[in-house]
């Protein structure tokens, strides 16, 4: 098991005016290579979320543990968690900071004491991986392009070896072939770790996803695997989330009396039923 | 970690001193800290700070959340307070190798620390109680007559309240980078005092870019807003003295001269 939350809560602010419970009495598990879509609406703490599963903040209530270690509103020194769980936050491009894509990929690496080749085979692999060639290794971070950069920082985390890989909207504000690229990328670290990702849109999760767990102010409302989430959709509606358009889609047929032998949501499946007549 | 940071923080309630003309509080906390130099005797600080504690009262920013201000400046005061303790030349107490403790000296830090205590108190309540953008008006108002000297008053006071009105924002991005690093792995809690300063280039150099991109920004949204400086221009919300800020300068100036003659009464 890779990370399970009991009735895991987290106020911020606690006793002032500007007191606010971002999450209440959450509880989920998610097993090793999982991949594990958090949808919700502006403000369901789906950002908060991801910020205790990596001990950046700390529960006020319930239990958690990730990757092994227990995380409690006590505990310290969290290095060592952190170095199996990377965590890439919304708009990473703005903790770029090194004067070289290469060194700047580094910066996780280095912090875990590894060796200087070492950090070289994991920069390259890292580089690889979001698809980035080596002409980009000695360019400042800077000179980038916003999709670039985004890939960049994301390799950041990636040089880290994480068990468990969490993305804080990663393809917010990204153009749509950005967006399509950086989609394809994830797809490709399917199943080689576990991967957690935030996303505002239906259609990246459906297409991404295996398991979709929707928030709604601070309560987890929905926890089921992407074939069967669609089917709520008056649920999803009512939290202000919509299903994508192909299951819409394919929900009407159904109105209308076809008959098709499970459910399809993303646009490549629908494509091959109506067209090709491929219902399987 | 950042959060503890109250000062240039408005507290958005409503009270009678939220409602107060910013100038009236500007003139008012101003004289306050030039009359705290003035106080010498202990009972003079504990007045002062019963009637500090009644004007938080009035404000309805609980007490708790003025301390948080202090917190940040508590090195501040122990240093003070020992360095006035230990070197204050005087009738000695105790001592021990070279390290003097005199009666004057522990006076002279319990005021010292005192002193400093009601001063950031006091001007975290004009903070506290005064959005930046009515602070802004306020000092624009009461600077004006050197206008007539070429002195840039309105730039200065808008530089003012941009300043002020980017610290919680700036503060909330320092705590993303910071946490975003400390993801990667980056540690600024250990290690030797160039060793944490290292620390936090990874830091700096992400906020000052993500700062000057803002601010030129901020400037083009203005401009496109037909900004152009303070020539001619009208305000919706003009600054008219109520009667409540009569009242607020009456009570401060009688409640001032009794603390300061209090040592000659008693």
């Amino acid at each position: 098991m890779s990370l399970k939350l009991e009735n895991v809560s987290y106020v911020y602010n606690p006793d002032s005016l500007y007191e606010t419970t971002a999450l209440s009495d959450i509880s989920f598990e998610i097993s090793q290579g999982e991949t594990v879509g958090i949808i919700g609406h502006t403000g369901s703490g789906k950002s908060t979320l991801l910020q205790l599963l990596n001990g950046l903040l700390r529960p006020d209530g319930g239990s958690l543990v990730v990757a092994g270690t227990p995380i409690t509103k006590s505990s310290k020194n969290l290095a060592e968690l952190r170095k199996k769980v990377g965590l890439v936050f919304q708009y990473p491009e703005y903790q770029l900071f090194e004067e070289s894509v290469e060194k700047d990929i580094a910066f996780g690496p280095k912090n875990q004491g590894l060796s200087e080749e070492e950090i070289a085979i994991r920069v390259s692999e890292a580089m690889a991986l979001v698809g980035l060639d080596h002409s980009y290794r000695d360019k400042s971070p800077m000179e980038l392009s916003g999709g670039e950069k985004r890939r960049a920082a994301i390799a950041g985390v990636l040089a880290m070896k994480p068990e468990i890989l969490m993305l804080d909207e990663p393809t917010a504000g990204l153009d749509p072939q950005g967006r399509e690229k950086l989609l394809n990328q994830l797809m490709g670290l399917k199943g080689k770790l576990t991967l957690i990702f935030i996303s505002h849109s239906m259609e990246e999760v459906a297409k991404i996803a295996d398991r979709i767990l929707v928030l709604s102010k601070g309560t987890l409302v929905l926890d089921k695997p992407v074939e069967e989430i669609f089917e709520e959709e008056e649920l999803l509606r009512e939290v202000g989330l919509d299903i994508p358009v192909v299951a819409k889609l394919f929900a009407r047929l159904r109105e209308q009396g076809c008959d098709y032998k499970r459910n399809y949501y993303t646009l490549e499946e629908g494509l091959k039923v109506l067209l090709e007549g491929e219902d399987a | 970690m950042l959060k503890d940071m109250t000062l240039g923080q408005y507290y958005p309630v409503d009270s009678r001193i939220h409602n107060l003309d910013p100038r009236t509080k500007f003139l008012i906390s101003f004289a306050y800290i030039l009359g705290i130099f003035l106080l010498k005797t202990p009972l003079q600080y504990g007045v002062l700070f019963l009637g500090l504690l009644a004007v938080v009262r009035l404000s309805k920013v609980p007490f708790s959340f003025i301390l948080r201000g202090v917190k940040p400046i508590l090195f501040i005061l122990v240093f003070a307070f020992v360095m006035n303790l230990f070197l204050t030349p005087g009738e000695i107490l105790w001592s021990f190798w070279k390290l003097k403790i005199t009666k004057e000296g522990i006076k002279l830090a319990l005021l010292m620390v005192a002193r400093l205590f009601l001063l950031i108190m006091g001007s975290s309540l004009l903070t506290l109680t005064t959005s930046p953008i009515k602070l802004t008006y306020g000092m624009e108002s009461i600077f004006s007559p050197l206008k007539r000297f070429g002195f840039p008053v309105h730039e200065m006071s808008m530089m003012m309240g941009i300043a002020l009105r980017f610290i919680p924002t700036l503060t909330a991005e320092t705590d993303k980078i910071m946490k975003a690093q400390m993801a990667r792995g980056a540690d600024f809690e250990t290690g030797n005092i160039f060793k944490r300063a290292r620390a936090l280039v990874p830091i700096l150099v992400p906020l000052f870019l993500s700062s000057i991109q803002r601010a030129s920004e901020l400037a083009d949204a203005m401009e496109a807003r037909c900004y152009h400086g303070g020539e001619g221009r009208t305000r919706l919300h003009e600054l008219i003295y109520k009667k409540n800020d009569y009242l607020a300068g009456i009570i401060f100036i009688v409640f001032f001269g009794i603390i300061l003659w209090l040592p000659k009464i008693i």
